[in-house]
């Protein structure tokens, strides 16, 4: 656990270095106070406006954290070979991959604290009252893109830049539609389609469990047992992600 | 496993695929061993497999067949890997990372072997003439200095064992006799060596053994014998119209006309030593100076490239001498 | 090898059990997903403001005379679909059909799909209450609308004053009668609990009215 604790903070290093991060966060910036200025011709939705826009910014930045900084990462140090330096020392597979994963991990709690201090900051200079369950919010956003983090770093075990990328977002997205396969199941008259769908529809991961920011914002905070729920289920599928990165890595040889 | 082998590698064999059905065979029976304080050096055409074979003794590629013993393990075990160095070919490392950081981070991976970390970093830094760069982030770095942190990188858990890929490249002249310097050190001190390079004249002032890597397999090896060992002969070339001069206290003295220059060749070493002295007194320019060691470099060079051997070619050639 | 098998078969029992634990999503809609919500990831809300700050636009076109309120209705239905929760949307349209498109049933139906949508928000029934009796004088629909809010966490104390008062328009002042009792047990200002017990007496008076003439107007006995 020594060198995972090496390797993390060595990735968070170099990504607290990645000018990315900070274009990220000062864009979202940007558009947070403009849109604060805006929202009085809202009619009286300027909270609401408010508090969807940065809770949505803070979903964005921290979903291409994962996509663009983590897959591009990892492909880096494949290409260019940054990682024999590495593996060519007393750090076992699994420890490695597992460096890389907390150090994502890390810059996605750094990014989401980082936006989330901006939001906190406009919103207070511009009148804007607290939302309450915020922090359950913020939690949501963490794992759900912890998830993210999983299937960028399985697929970058066994596929380039782009497909990681491709592969990524496309399963993440369908994630998102998981509800909707099963209305296709249900209204589709083809035996294959259907099975597709289903099959699909178990396998793929269920992100509809973390849609909480429109009711957040409604006022409606998901009950503990419900957080507890979604936890739960993240360290279930996250580990299912990290063995399956795991095993593929483990056999993968290194050019 | 040979006694006393840091390294004994037995029948590797190794092979790519290209596409869905072909495979490429790179290594096909590759043996070799290397012993405490032994430098073997490995010579072979570009995609001869001396990286390839490099990969399969790190543990990053599996063989399909042979054995590899190293340091009393395997490939891949984690004592194996804490006294084992490596500087791959091209080195690449972090490059928001400063080099001192870098460096920083191997050490917290090899503590373990340390007394202290932070001190052997220091003094590998000062070693590699690094300390002046260490402040600044790899991306900045020249190509020449990158492979001197690789090469302080390699040593910093105090191997017993250095697999040197290609070391000496992008480095200057001066900069590569003290790498050279500090890798006969190394050697002084039990250190074992295998290193892959295409400047054949820093692996003989290395090298103990050469393996040409040919056809999969090591086609020929060749025993070096001591570092540094003396030159057993030397070539000499002078303007011809001196060589009349340069004959008069060696009337003996055998040479061919070329051009308007006088070759004498094969000299023996201390004879051409004390010709070199008189000479040098009489002001006749030496044009050129080779000499001739027990290495067989054209052999060699013929294996490489699978040629007929030539006789009596000089190995190395020295610049002009200032008269 | 063997542990690069024994970690994927891991992964197929902790993926196994992580989705069959889930229990099935909620699905709030019959129909599919339209393209552009569905890109927007659990940020449909965001894209619903906008559509809010587009439906504001087109109304305040609508008021300059600009164009009339075609386009009204399907630019609200997008805009609940995306966020059923947005409850200033929801009552700045239901009040703009029930008014300016004098469609006060076609309110009620947003309204109600609201409550649907959001159960135990107290304002989609209270403003049931208002249109039911505002717009359709239907005091008893009125009457159960305040009450479902009242059940409703957060409700405004002065829905039992409209409970009651509409039960009294309706014809039932012995519920009404009732209403006015609970106002006056709940209540926390004396001069409300006066005003509710006032109410109380001269619904007493009525009913025992009632009761009189219902004595007067029975035949006589036969005997």
């Amino acid at each position: 656990m020594r060198n995972v604790a090496v390797l993390t903070l060595a990735g968070l290093r170099e990504a607290l270095r990645d000018r990315l991060l900070y274009s990220l966060l000062g864009l979202g910036a940007i558009l947070l106070c403009v849109l604060a200025l805006v929202a009085p011709l809202t009619l009286g939705a300027r909270d609401k406006t408010f508090h969807d826009a940065a809770l949505a910014w803070i979903h964005v930045s921290a979903m291409l954290a994962m996509l663009v900084m983590g897959a591009w990462n990892l492909h880096r140090e494949r290409e260019r070979g940054i990682w024999l330096s590495v593996l060519t020392r007393p750090v076992s597979r699994q420890e490695f991959l597992l460096g890389r994963l907390s150090g994502l991990l890390g810059v996605l709690g750094l990014v989401i604290g980082a936006a989330a201090l901006i939001y906190l900051l406009i919103g207070w200079a511009t009148g804007v009252p607290l939302l309450p369950g915020l922090a359950v919010g913020l939690l949501y956003v963490f794992l759900e893109m912890s998830l993210l983090a999983g299937l960028v770093l399985l697929f970058s075990t066994f596929t380039g830049f782009a497909m990681t990328l491709f592969l990524a977002l496309a399963v993440f997205a369908a994630g998102h539609l998981s509800a909707d396969l099963l209305r296709f199941a249900a209204l589709t008259e083809s035996g294959f389609l259907r099975a597709l769908a289903l099959g699909a529809h178990w396998l793929l991961p269920h992100l509809e469990l973390y849609r909480v920011r429109n009711s957040l914002v409604g006022g409606s905070t998901p009950a503990p047992d419900a957080v507890l729920a979604a936890l739960g289920y993240t360290l279930l599928y996250f580990t299912a992600l990290v063995g399956a990165a795991a095993a593929v890595f483990a056999r993968r040889e290194i050019r | 496993m040979t006694d006393g082998a840091l390294l004994s590698v037995q029948d590797l064999a190794k092979s790519y695929r290209l596409g869905l059905r072909r495979r490429q065979s790179v290594l096909r029976g590759l043996s070799l061993t290397v012993g405490r304080g032994e430098v073997y050096g490995l010579l072979g055409r570009n995609g001869a497999g001396k990286t390839t074979t490099f990969r399969l003794l790190t543990g990053l590629a599996r063989p399909e067949a042979g054995e590899i013993h190293i340091l009393g393990g395997r490939p891949g075990d984690r004592d194996v890997h804490l006294r084992l160095g490596y500087c791959p070919e091209n080195p690449q490392f972090p490059p928001n990372l400063t080099v001192r950081e870098l460096m920083r981070f191997h050490g917290a991976l090899v503590a373990s072997r340390l007394v202290t970390a932070r001190n052997r970093v220091d003094w590998l830094a000062a070693q590699f003439d690094l300390s002046d760069v260490s402040r600044r982030e790899i991306r900045q770095l020249s190509r020449g200095t990158l492979q001197r942190v690789a090469l302080a990188l390699a040593l910093l858990s105090r191997p017993e064992l250095l697999i040197l890929d290609e070391p000496l490249t992008a480095l200057d002249p001066l900069q590569r006799q003290r790498v050279i310097d500090i890798l006969l050190e190394q050697k002084r001190a039990g250190t074992g060596m295998i290193v892959s390079s295409h400047i054949l004249t820093e692996l003989e002032t290395l090298a103990d053994r050469l393996g040409v890597l040919k056809d999969g397999r090591i086609g020929r090896e060749i025993a070096v014998g001591a570092a540094g060992a003396a030159p057993v002969a030397m070539d000499i070339r002078i303007p011809f119209e001196k060589s009349k001069e340069a004959r008069l206290d060696a009337p003996d003295l055998e040479g061919v006309r070329e051009g308007e220059t006088a070759a004498f060749r094969g000299l023996p070493f201390e004879r051409a030593q004390t010709l070199l002295q008189r000479w040098s007194a009489l002001g006749i320019p030496i044009l050129e100076l080779a000499e001739r060691r027990e290495l067989p470099a054209d052999e060699i060079l013929a294996s490489i490239a699978d040629e007929p051997v030539p006789a009596g070619a000089p190995s190395r050639v020295r610049e002009k001498e200032p008269a | 090898m063997a542990r690069s098998l024994a970690l994927a078969a891991l992964s197929l029992v902790l993926l196994a059990f992580a989705q069959l634990g889930q229990p099935a999503p909620l699905i709030r809609q019959q129909e599919m997903r339209r393209p552009l919500e569905a890109v927007m990831l659990g940020s449909e809300a965001l894209l619903a403001d906008y559509y809010w700050f587009d439906l504001l636009q087109y109304f305040g076109g609508y008021r300059l005379g600009q164009h009339d309120l075609a386009e009204f209705n399907p630019r609200v239905e997008r805009l609940l679909r995306l966020d059923p929760s947005f409850h200033r949307a929801t009552l700045f349209a239901a009040v703009v059909r029930a008014t300016d498109m004098q469609d006060p049933q076609g309110a009620l139906r947003w309204l109600a799909w609201a409550e649907r949508a959001n159960p135990d928000e107290w304002i989609y029934p209270y403003e049931q209450g208002f249109f039911q009796y505002l717009w359709l004088e239907n005091y008893q629909e009125a009457k159960a609308a305040f009450q479902r809010a009242g059940r409703c966490a957060g409700a405004p104390p002065a829905w039992r004053h409209f409970a009651a008062r509409i039960s009294e328009l309706g014809g039932d002042p012995a519920v009404a009668r009732e209403m006015w009792l609970q106002v006056a047990d709940t209540a926390e200002h004396p001069r409300v609990r006066e005003a509710a017990l006032e109410n109380v007496r001269r619904l007493e008076a009525i009913l025992l009215e009632h009761s009189q003439e219902r004595l007067t107007a029975s035949p006589p006995s036969t005997s």
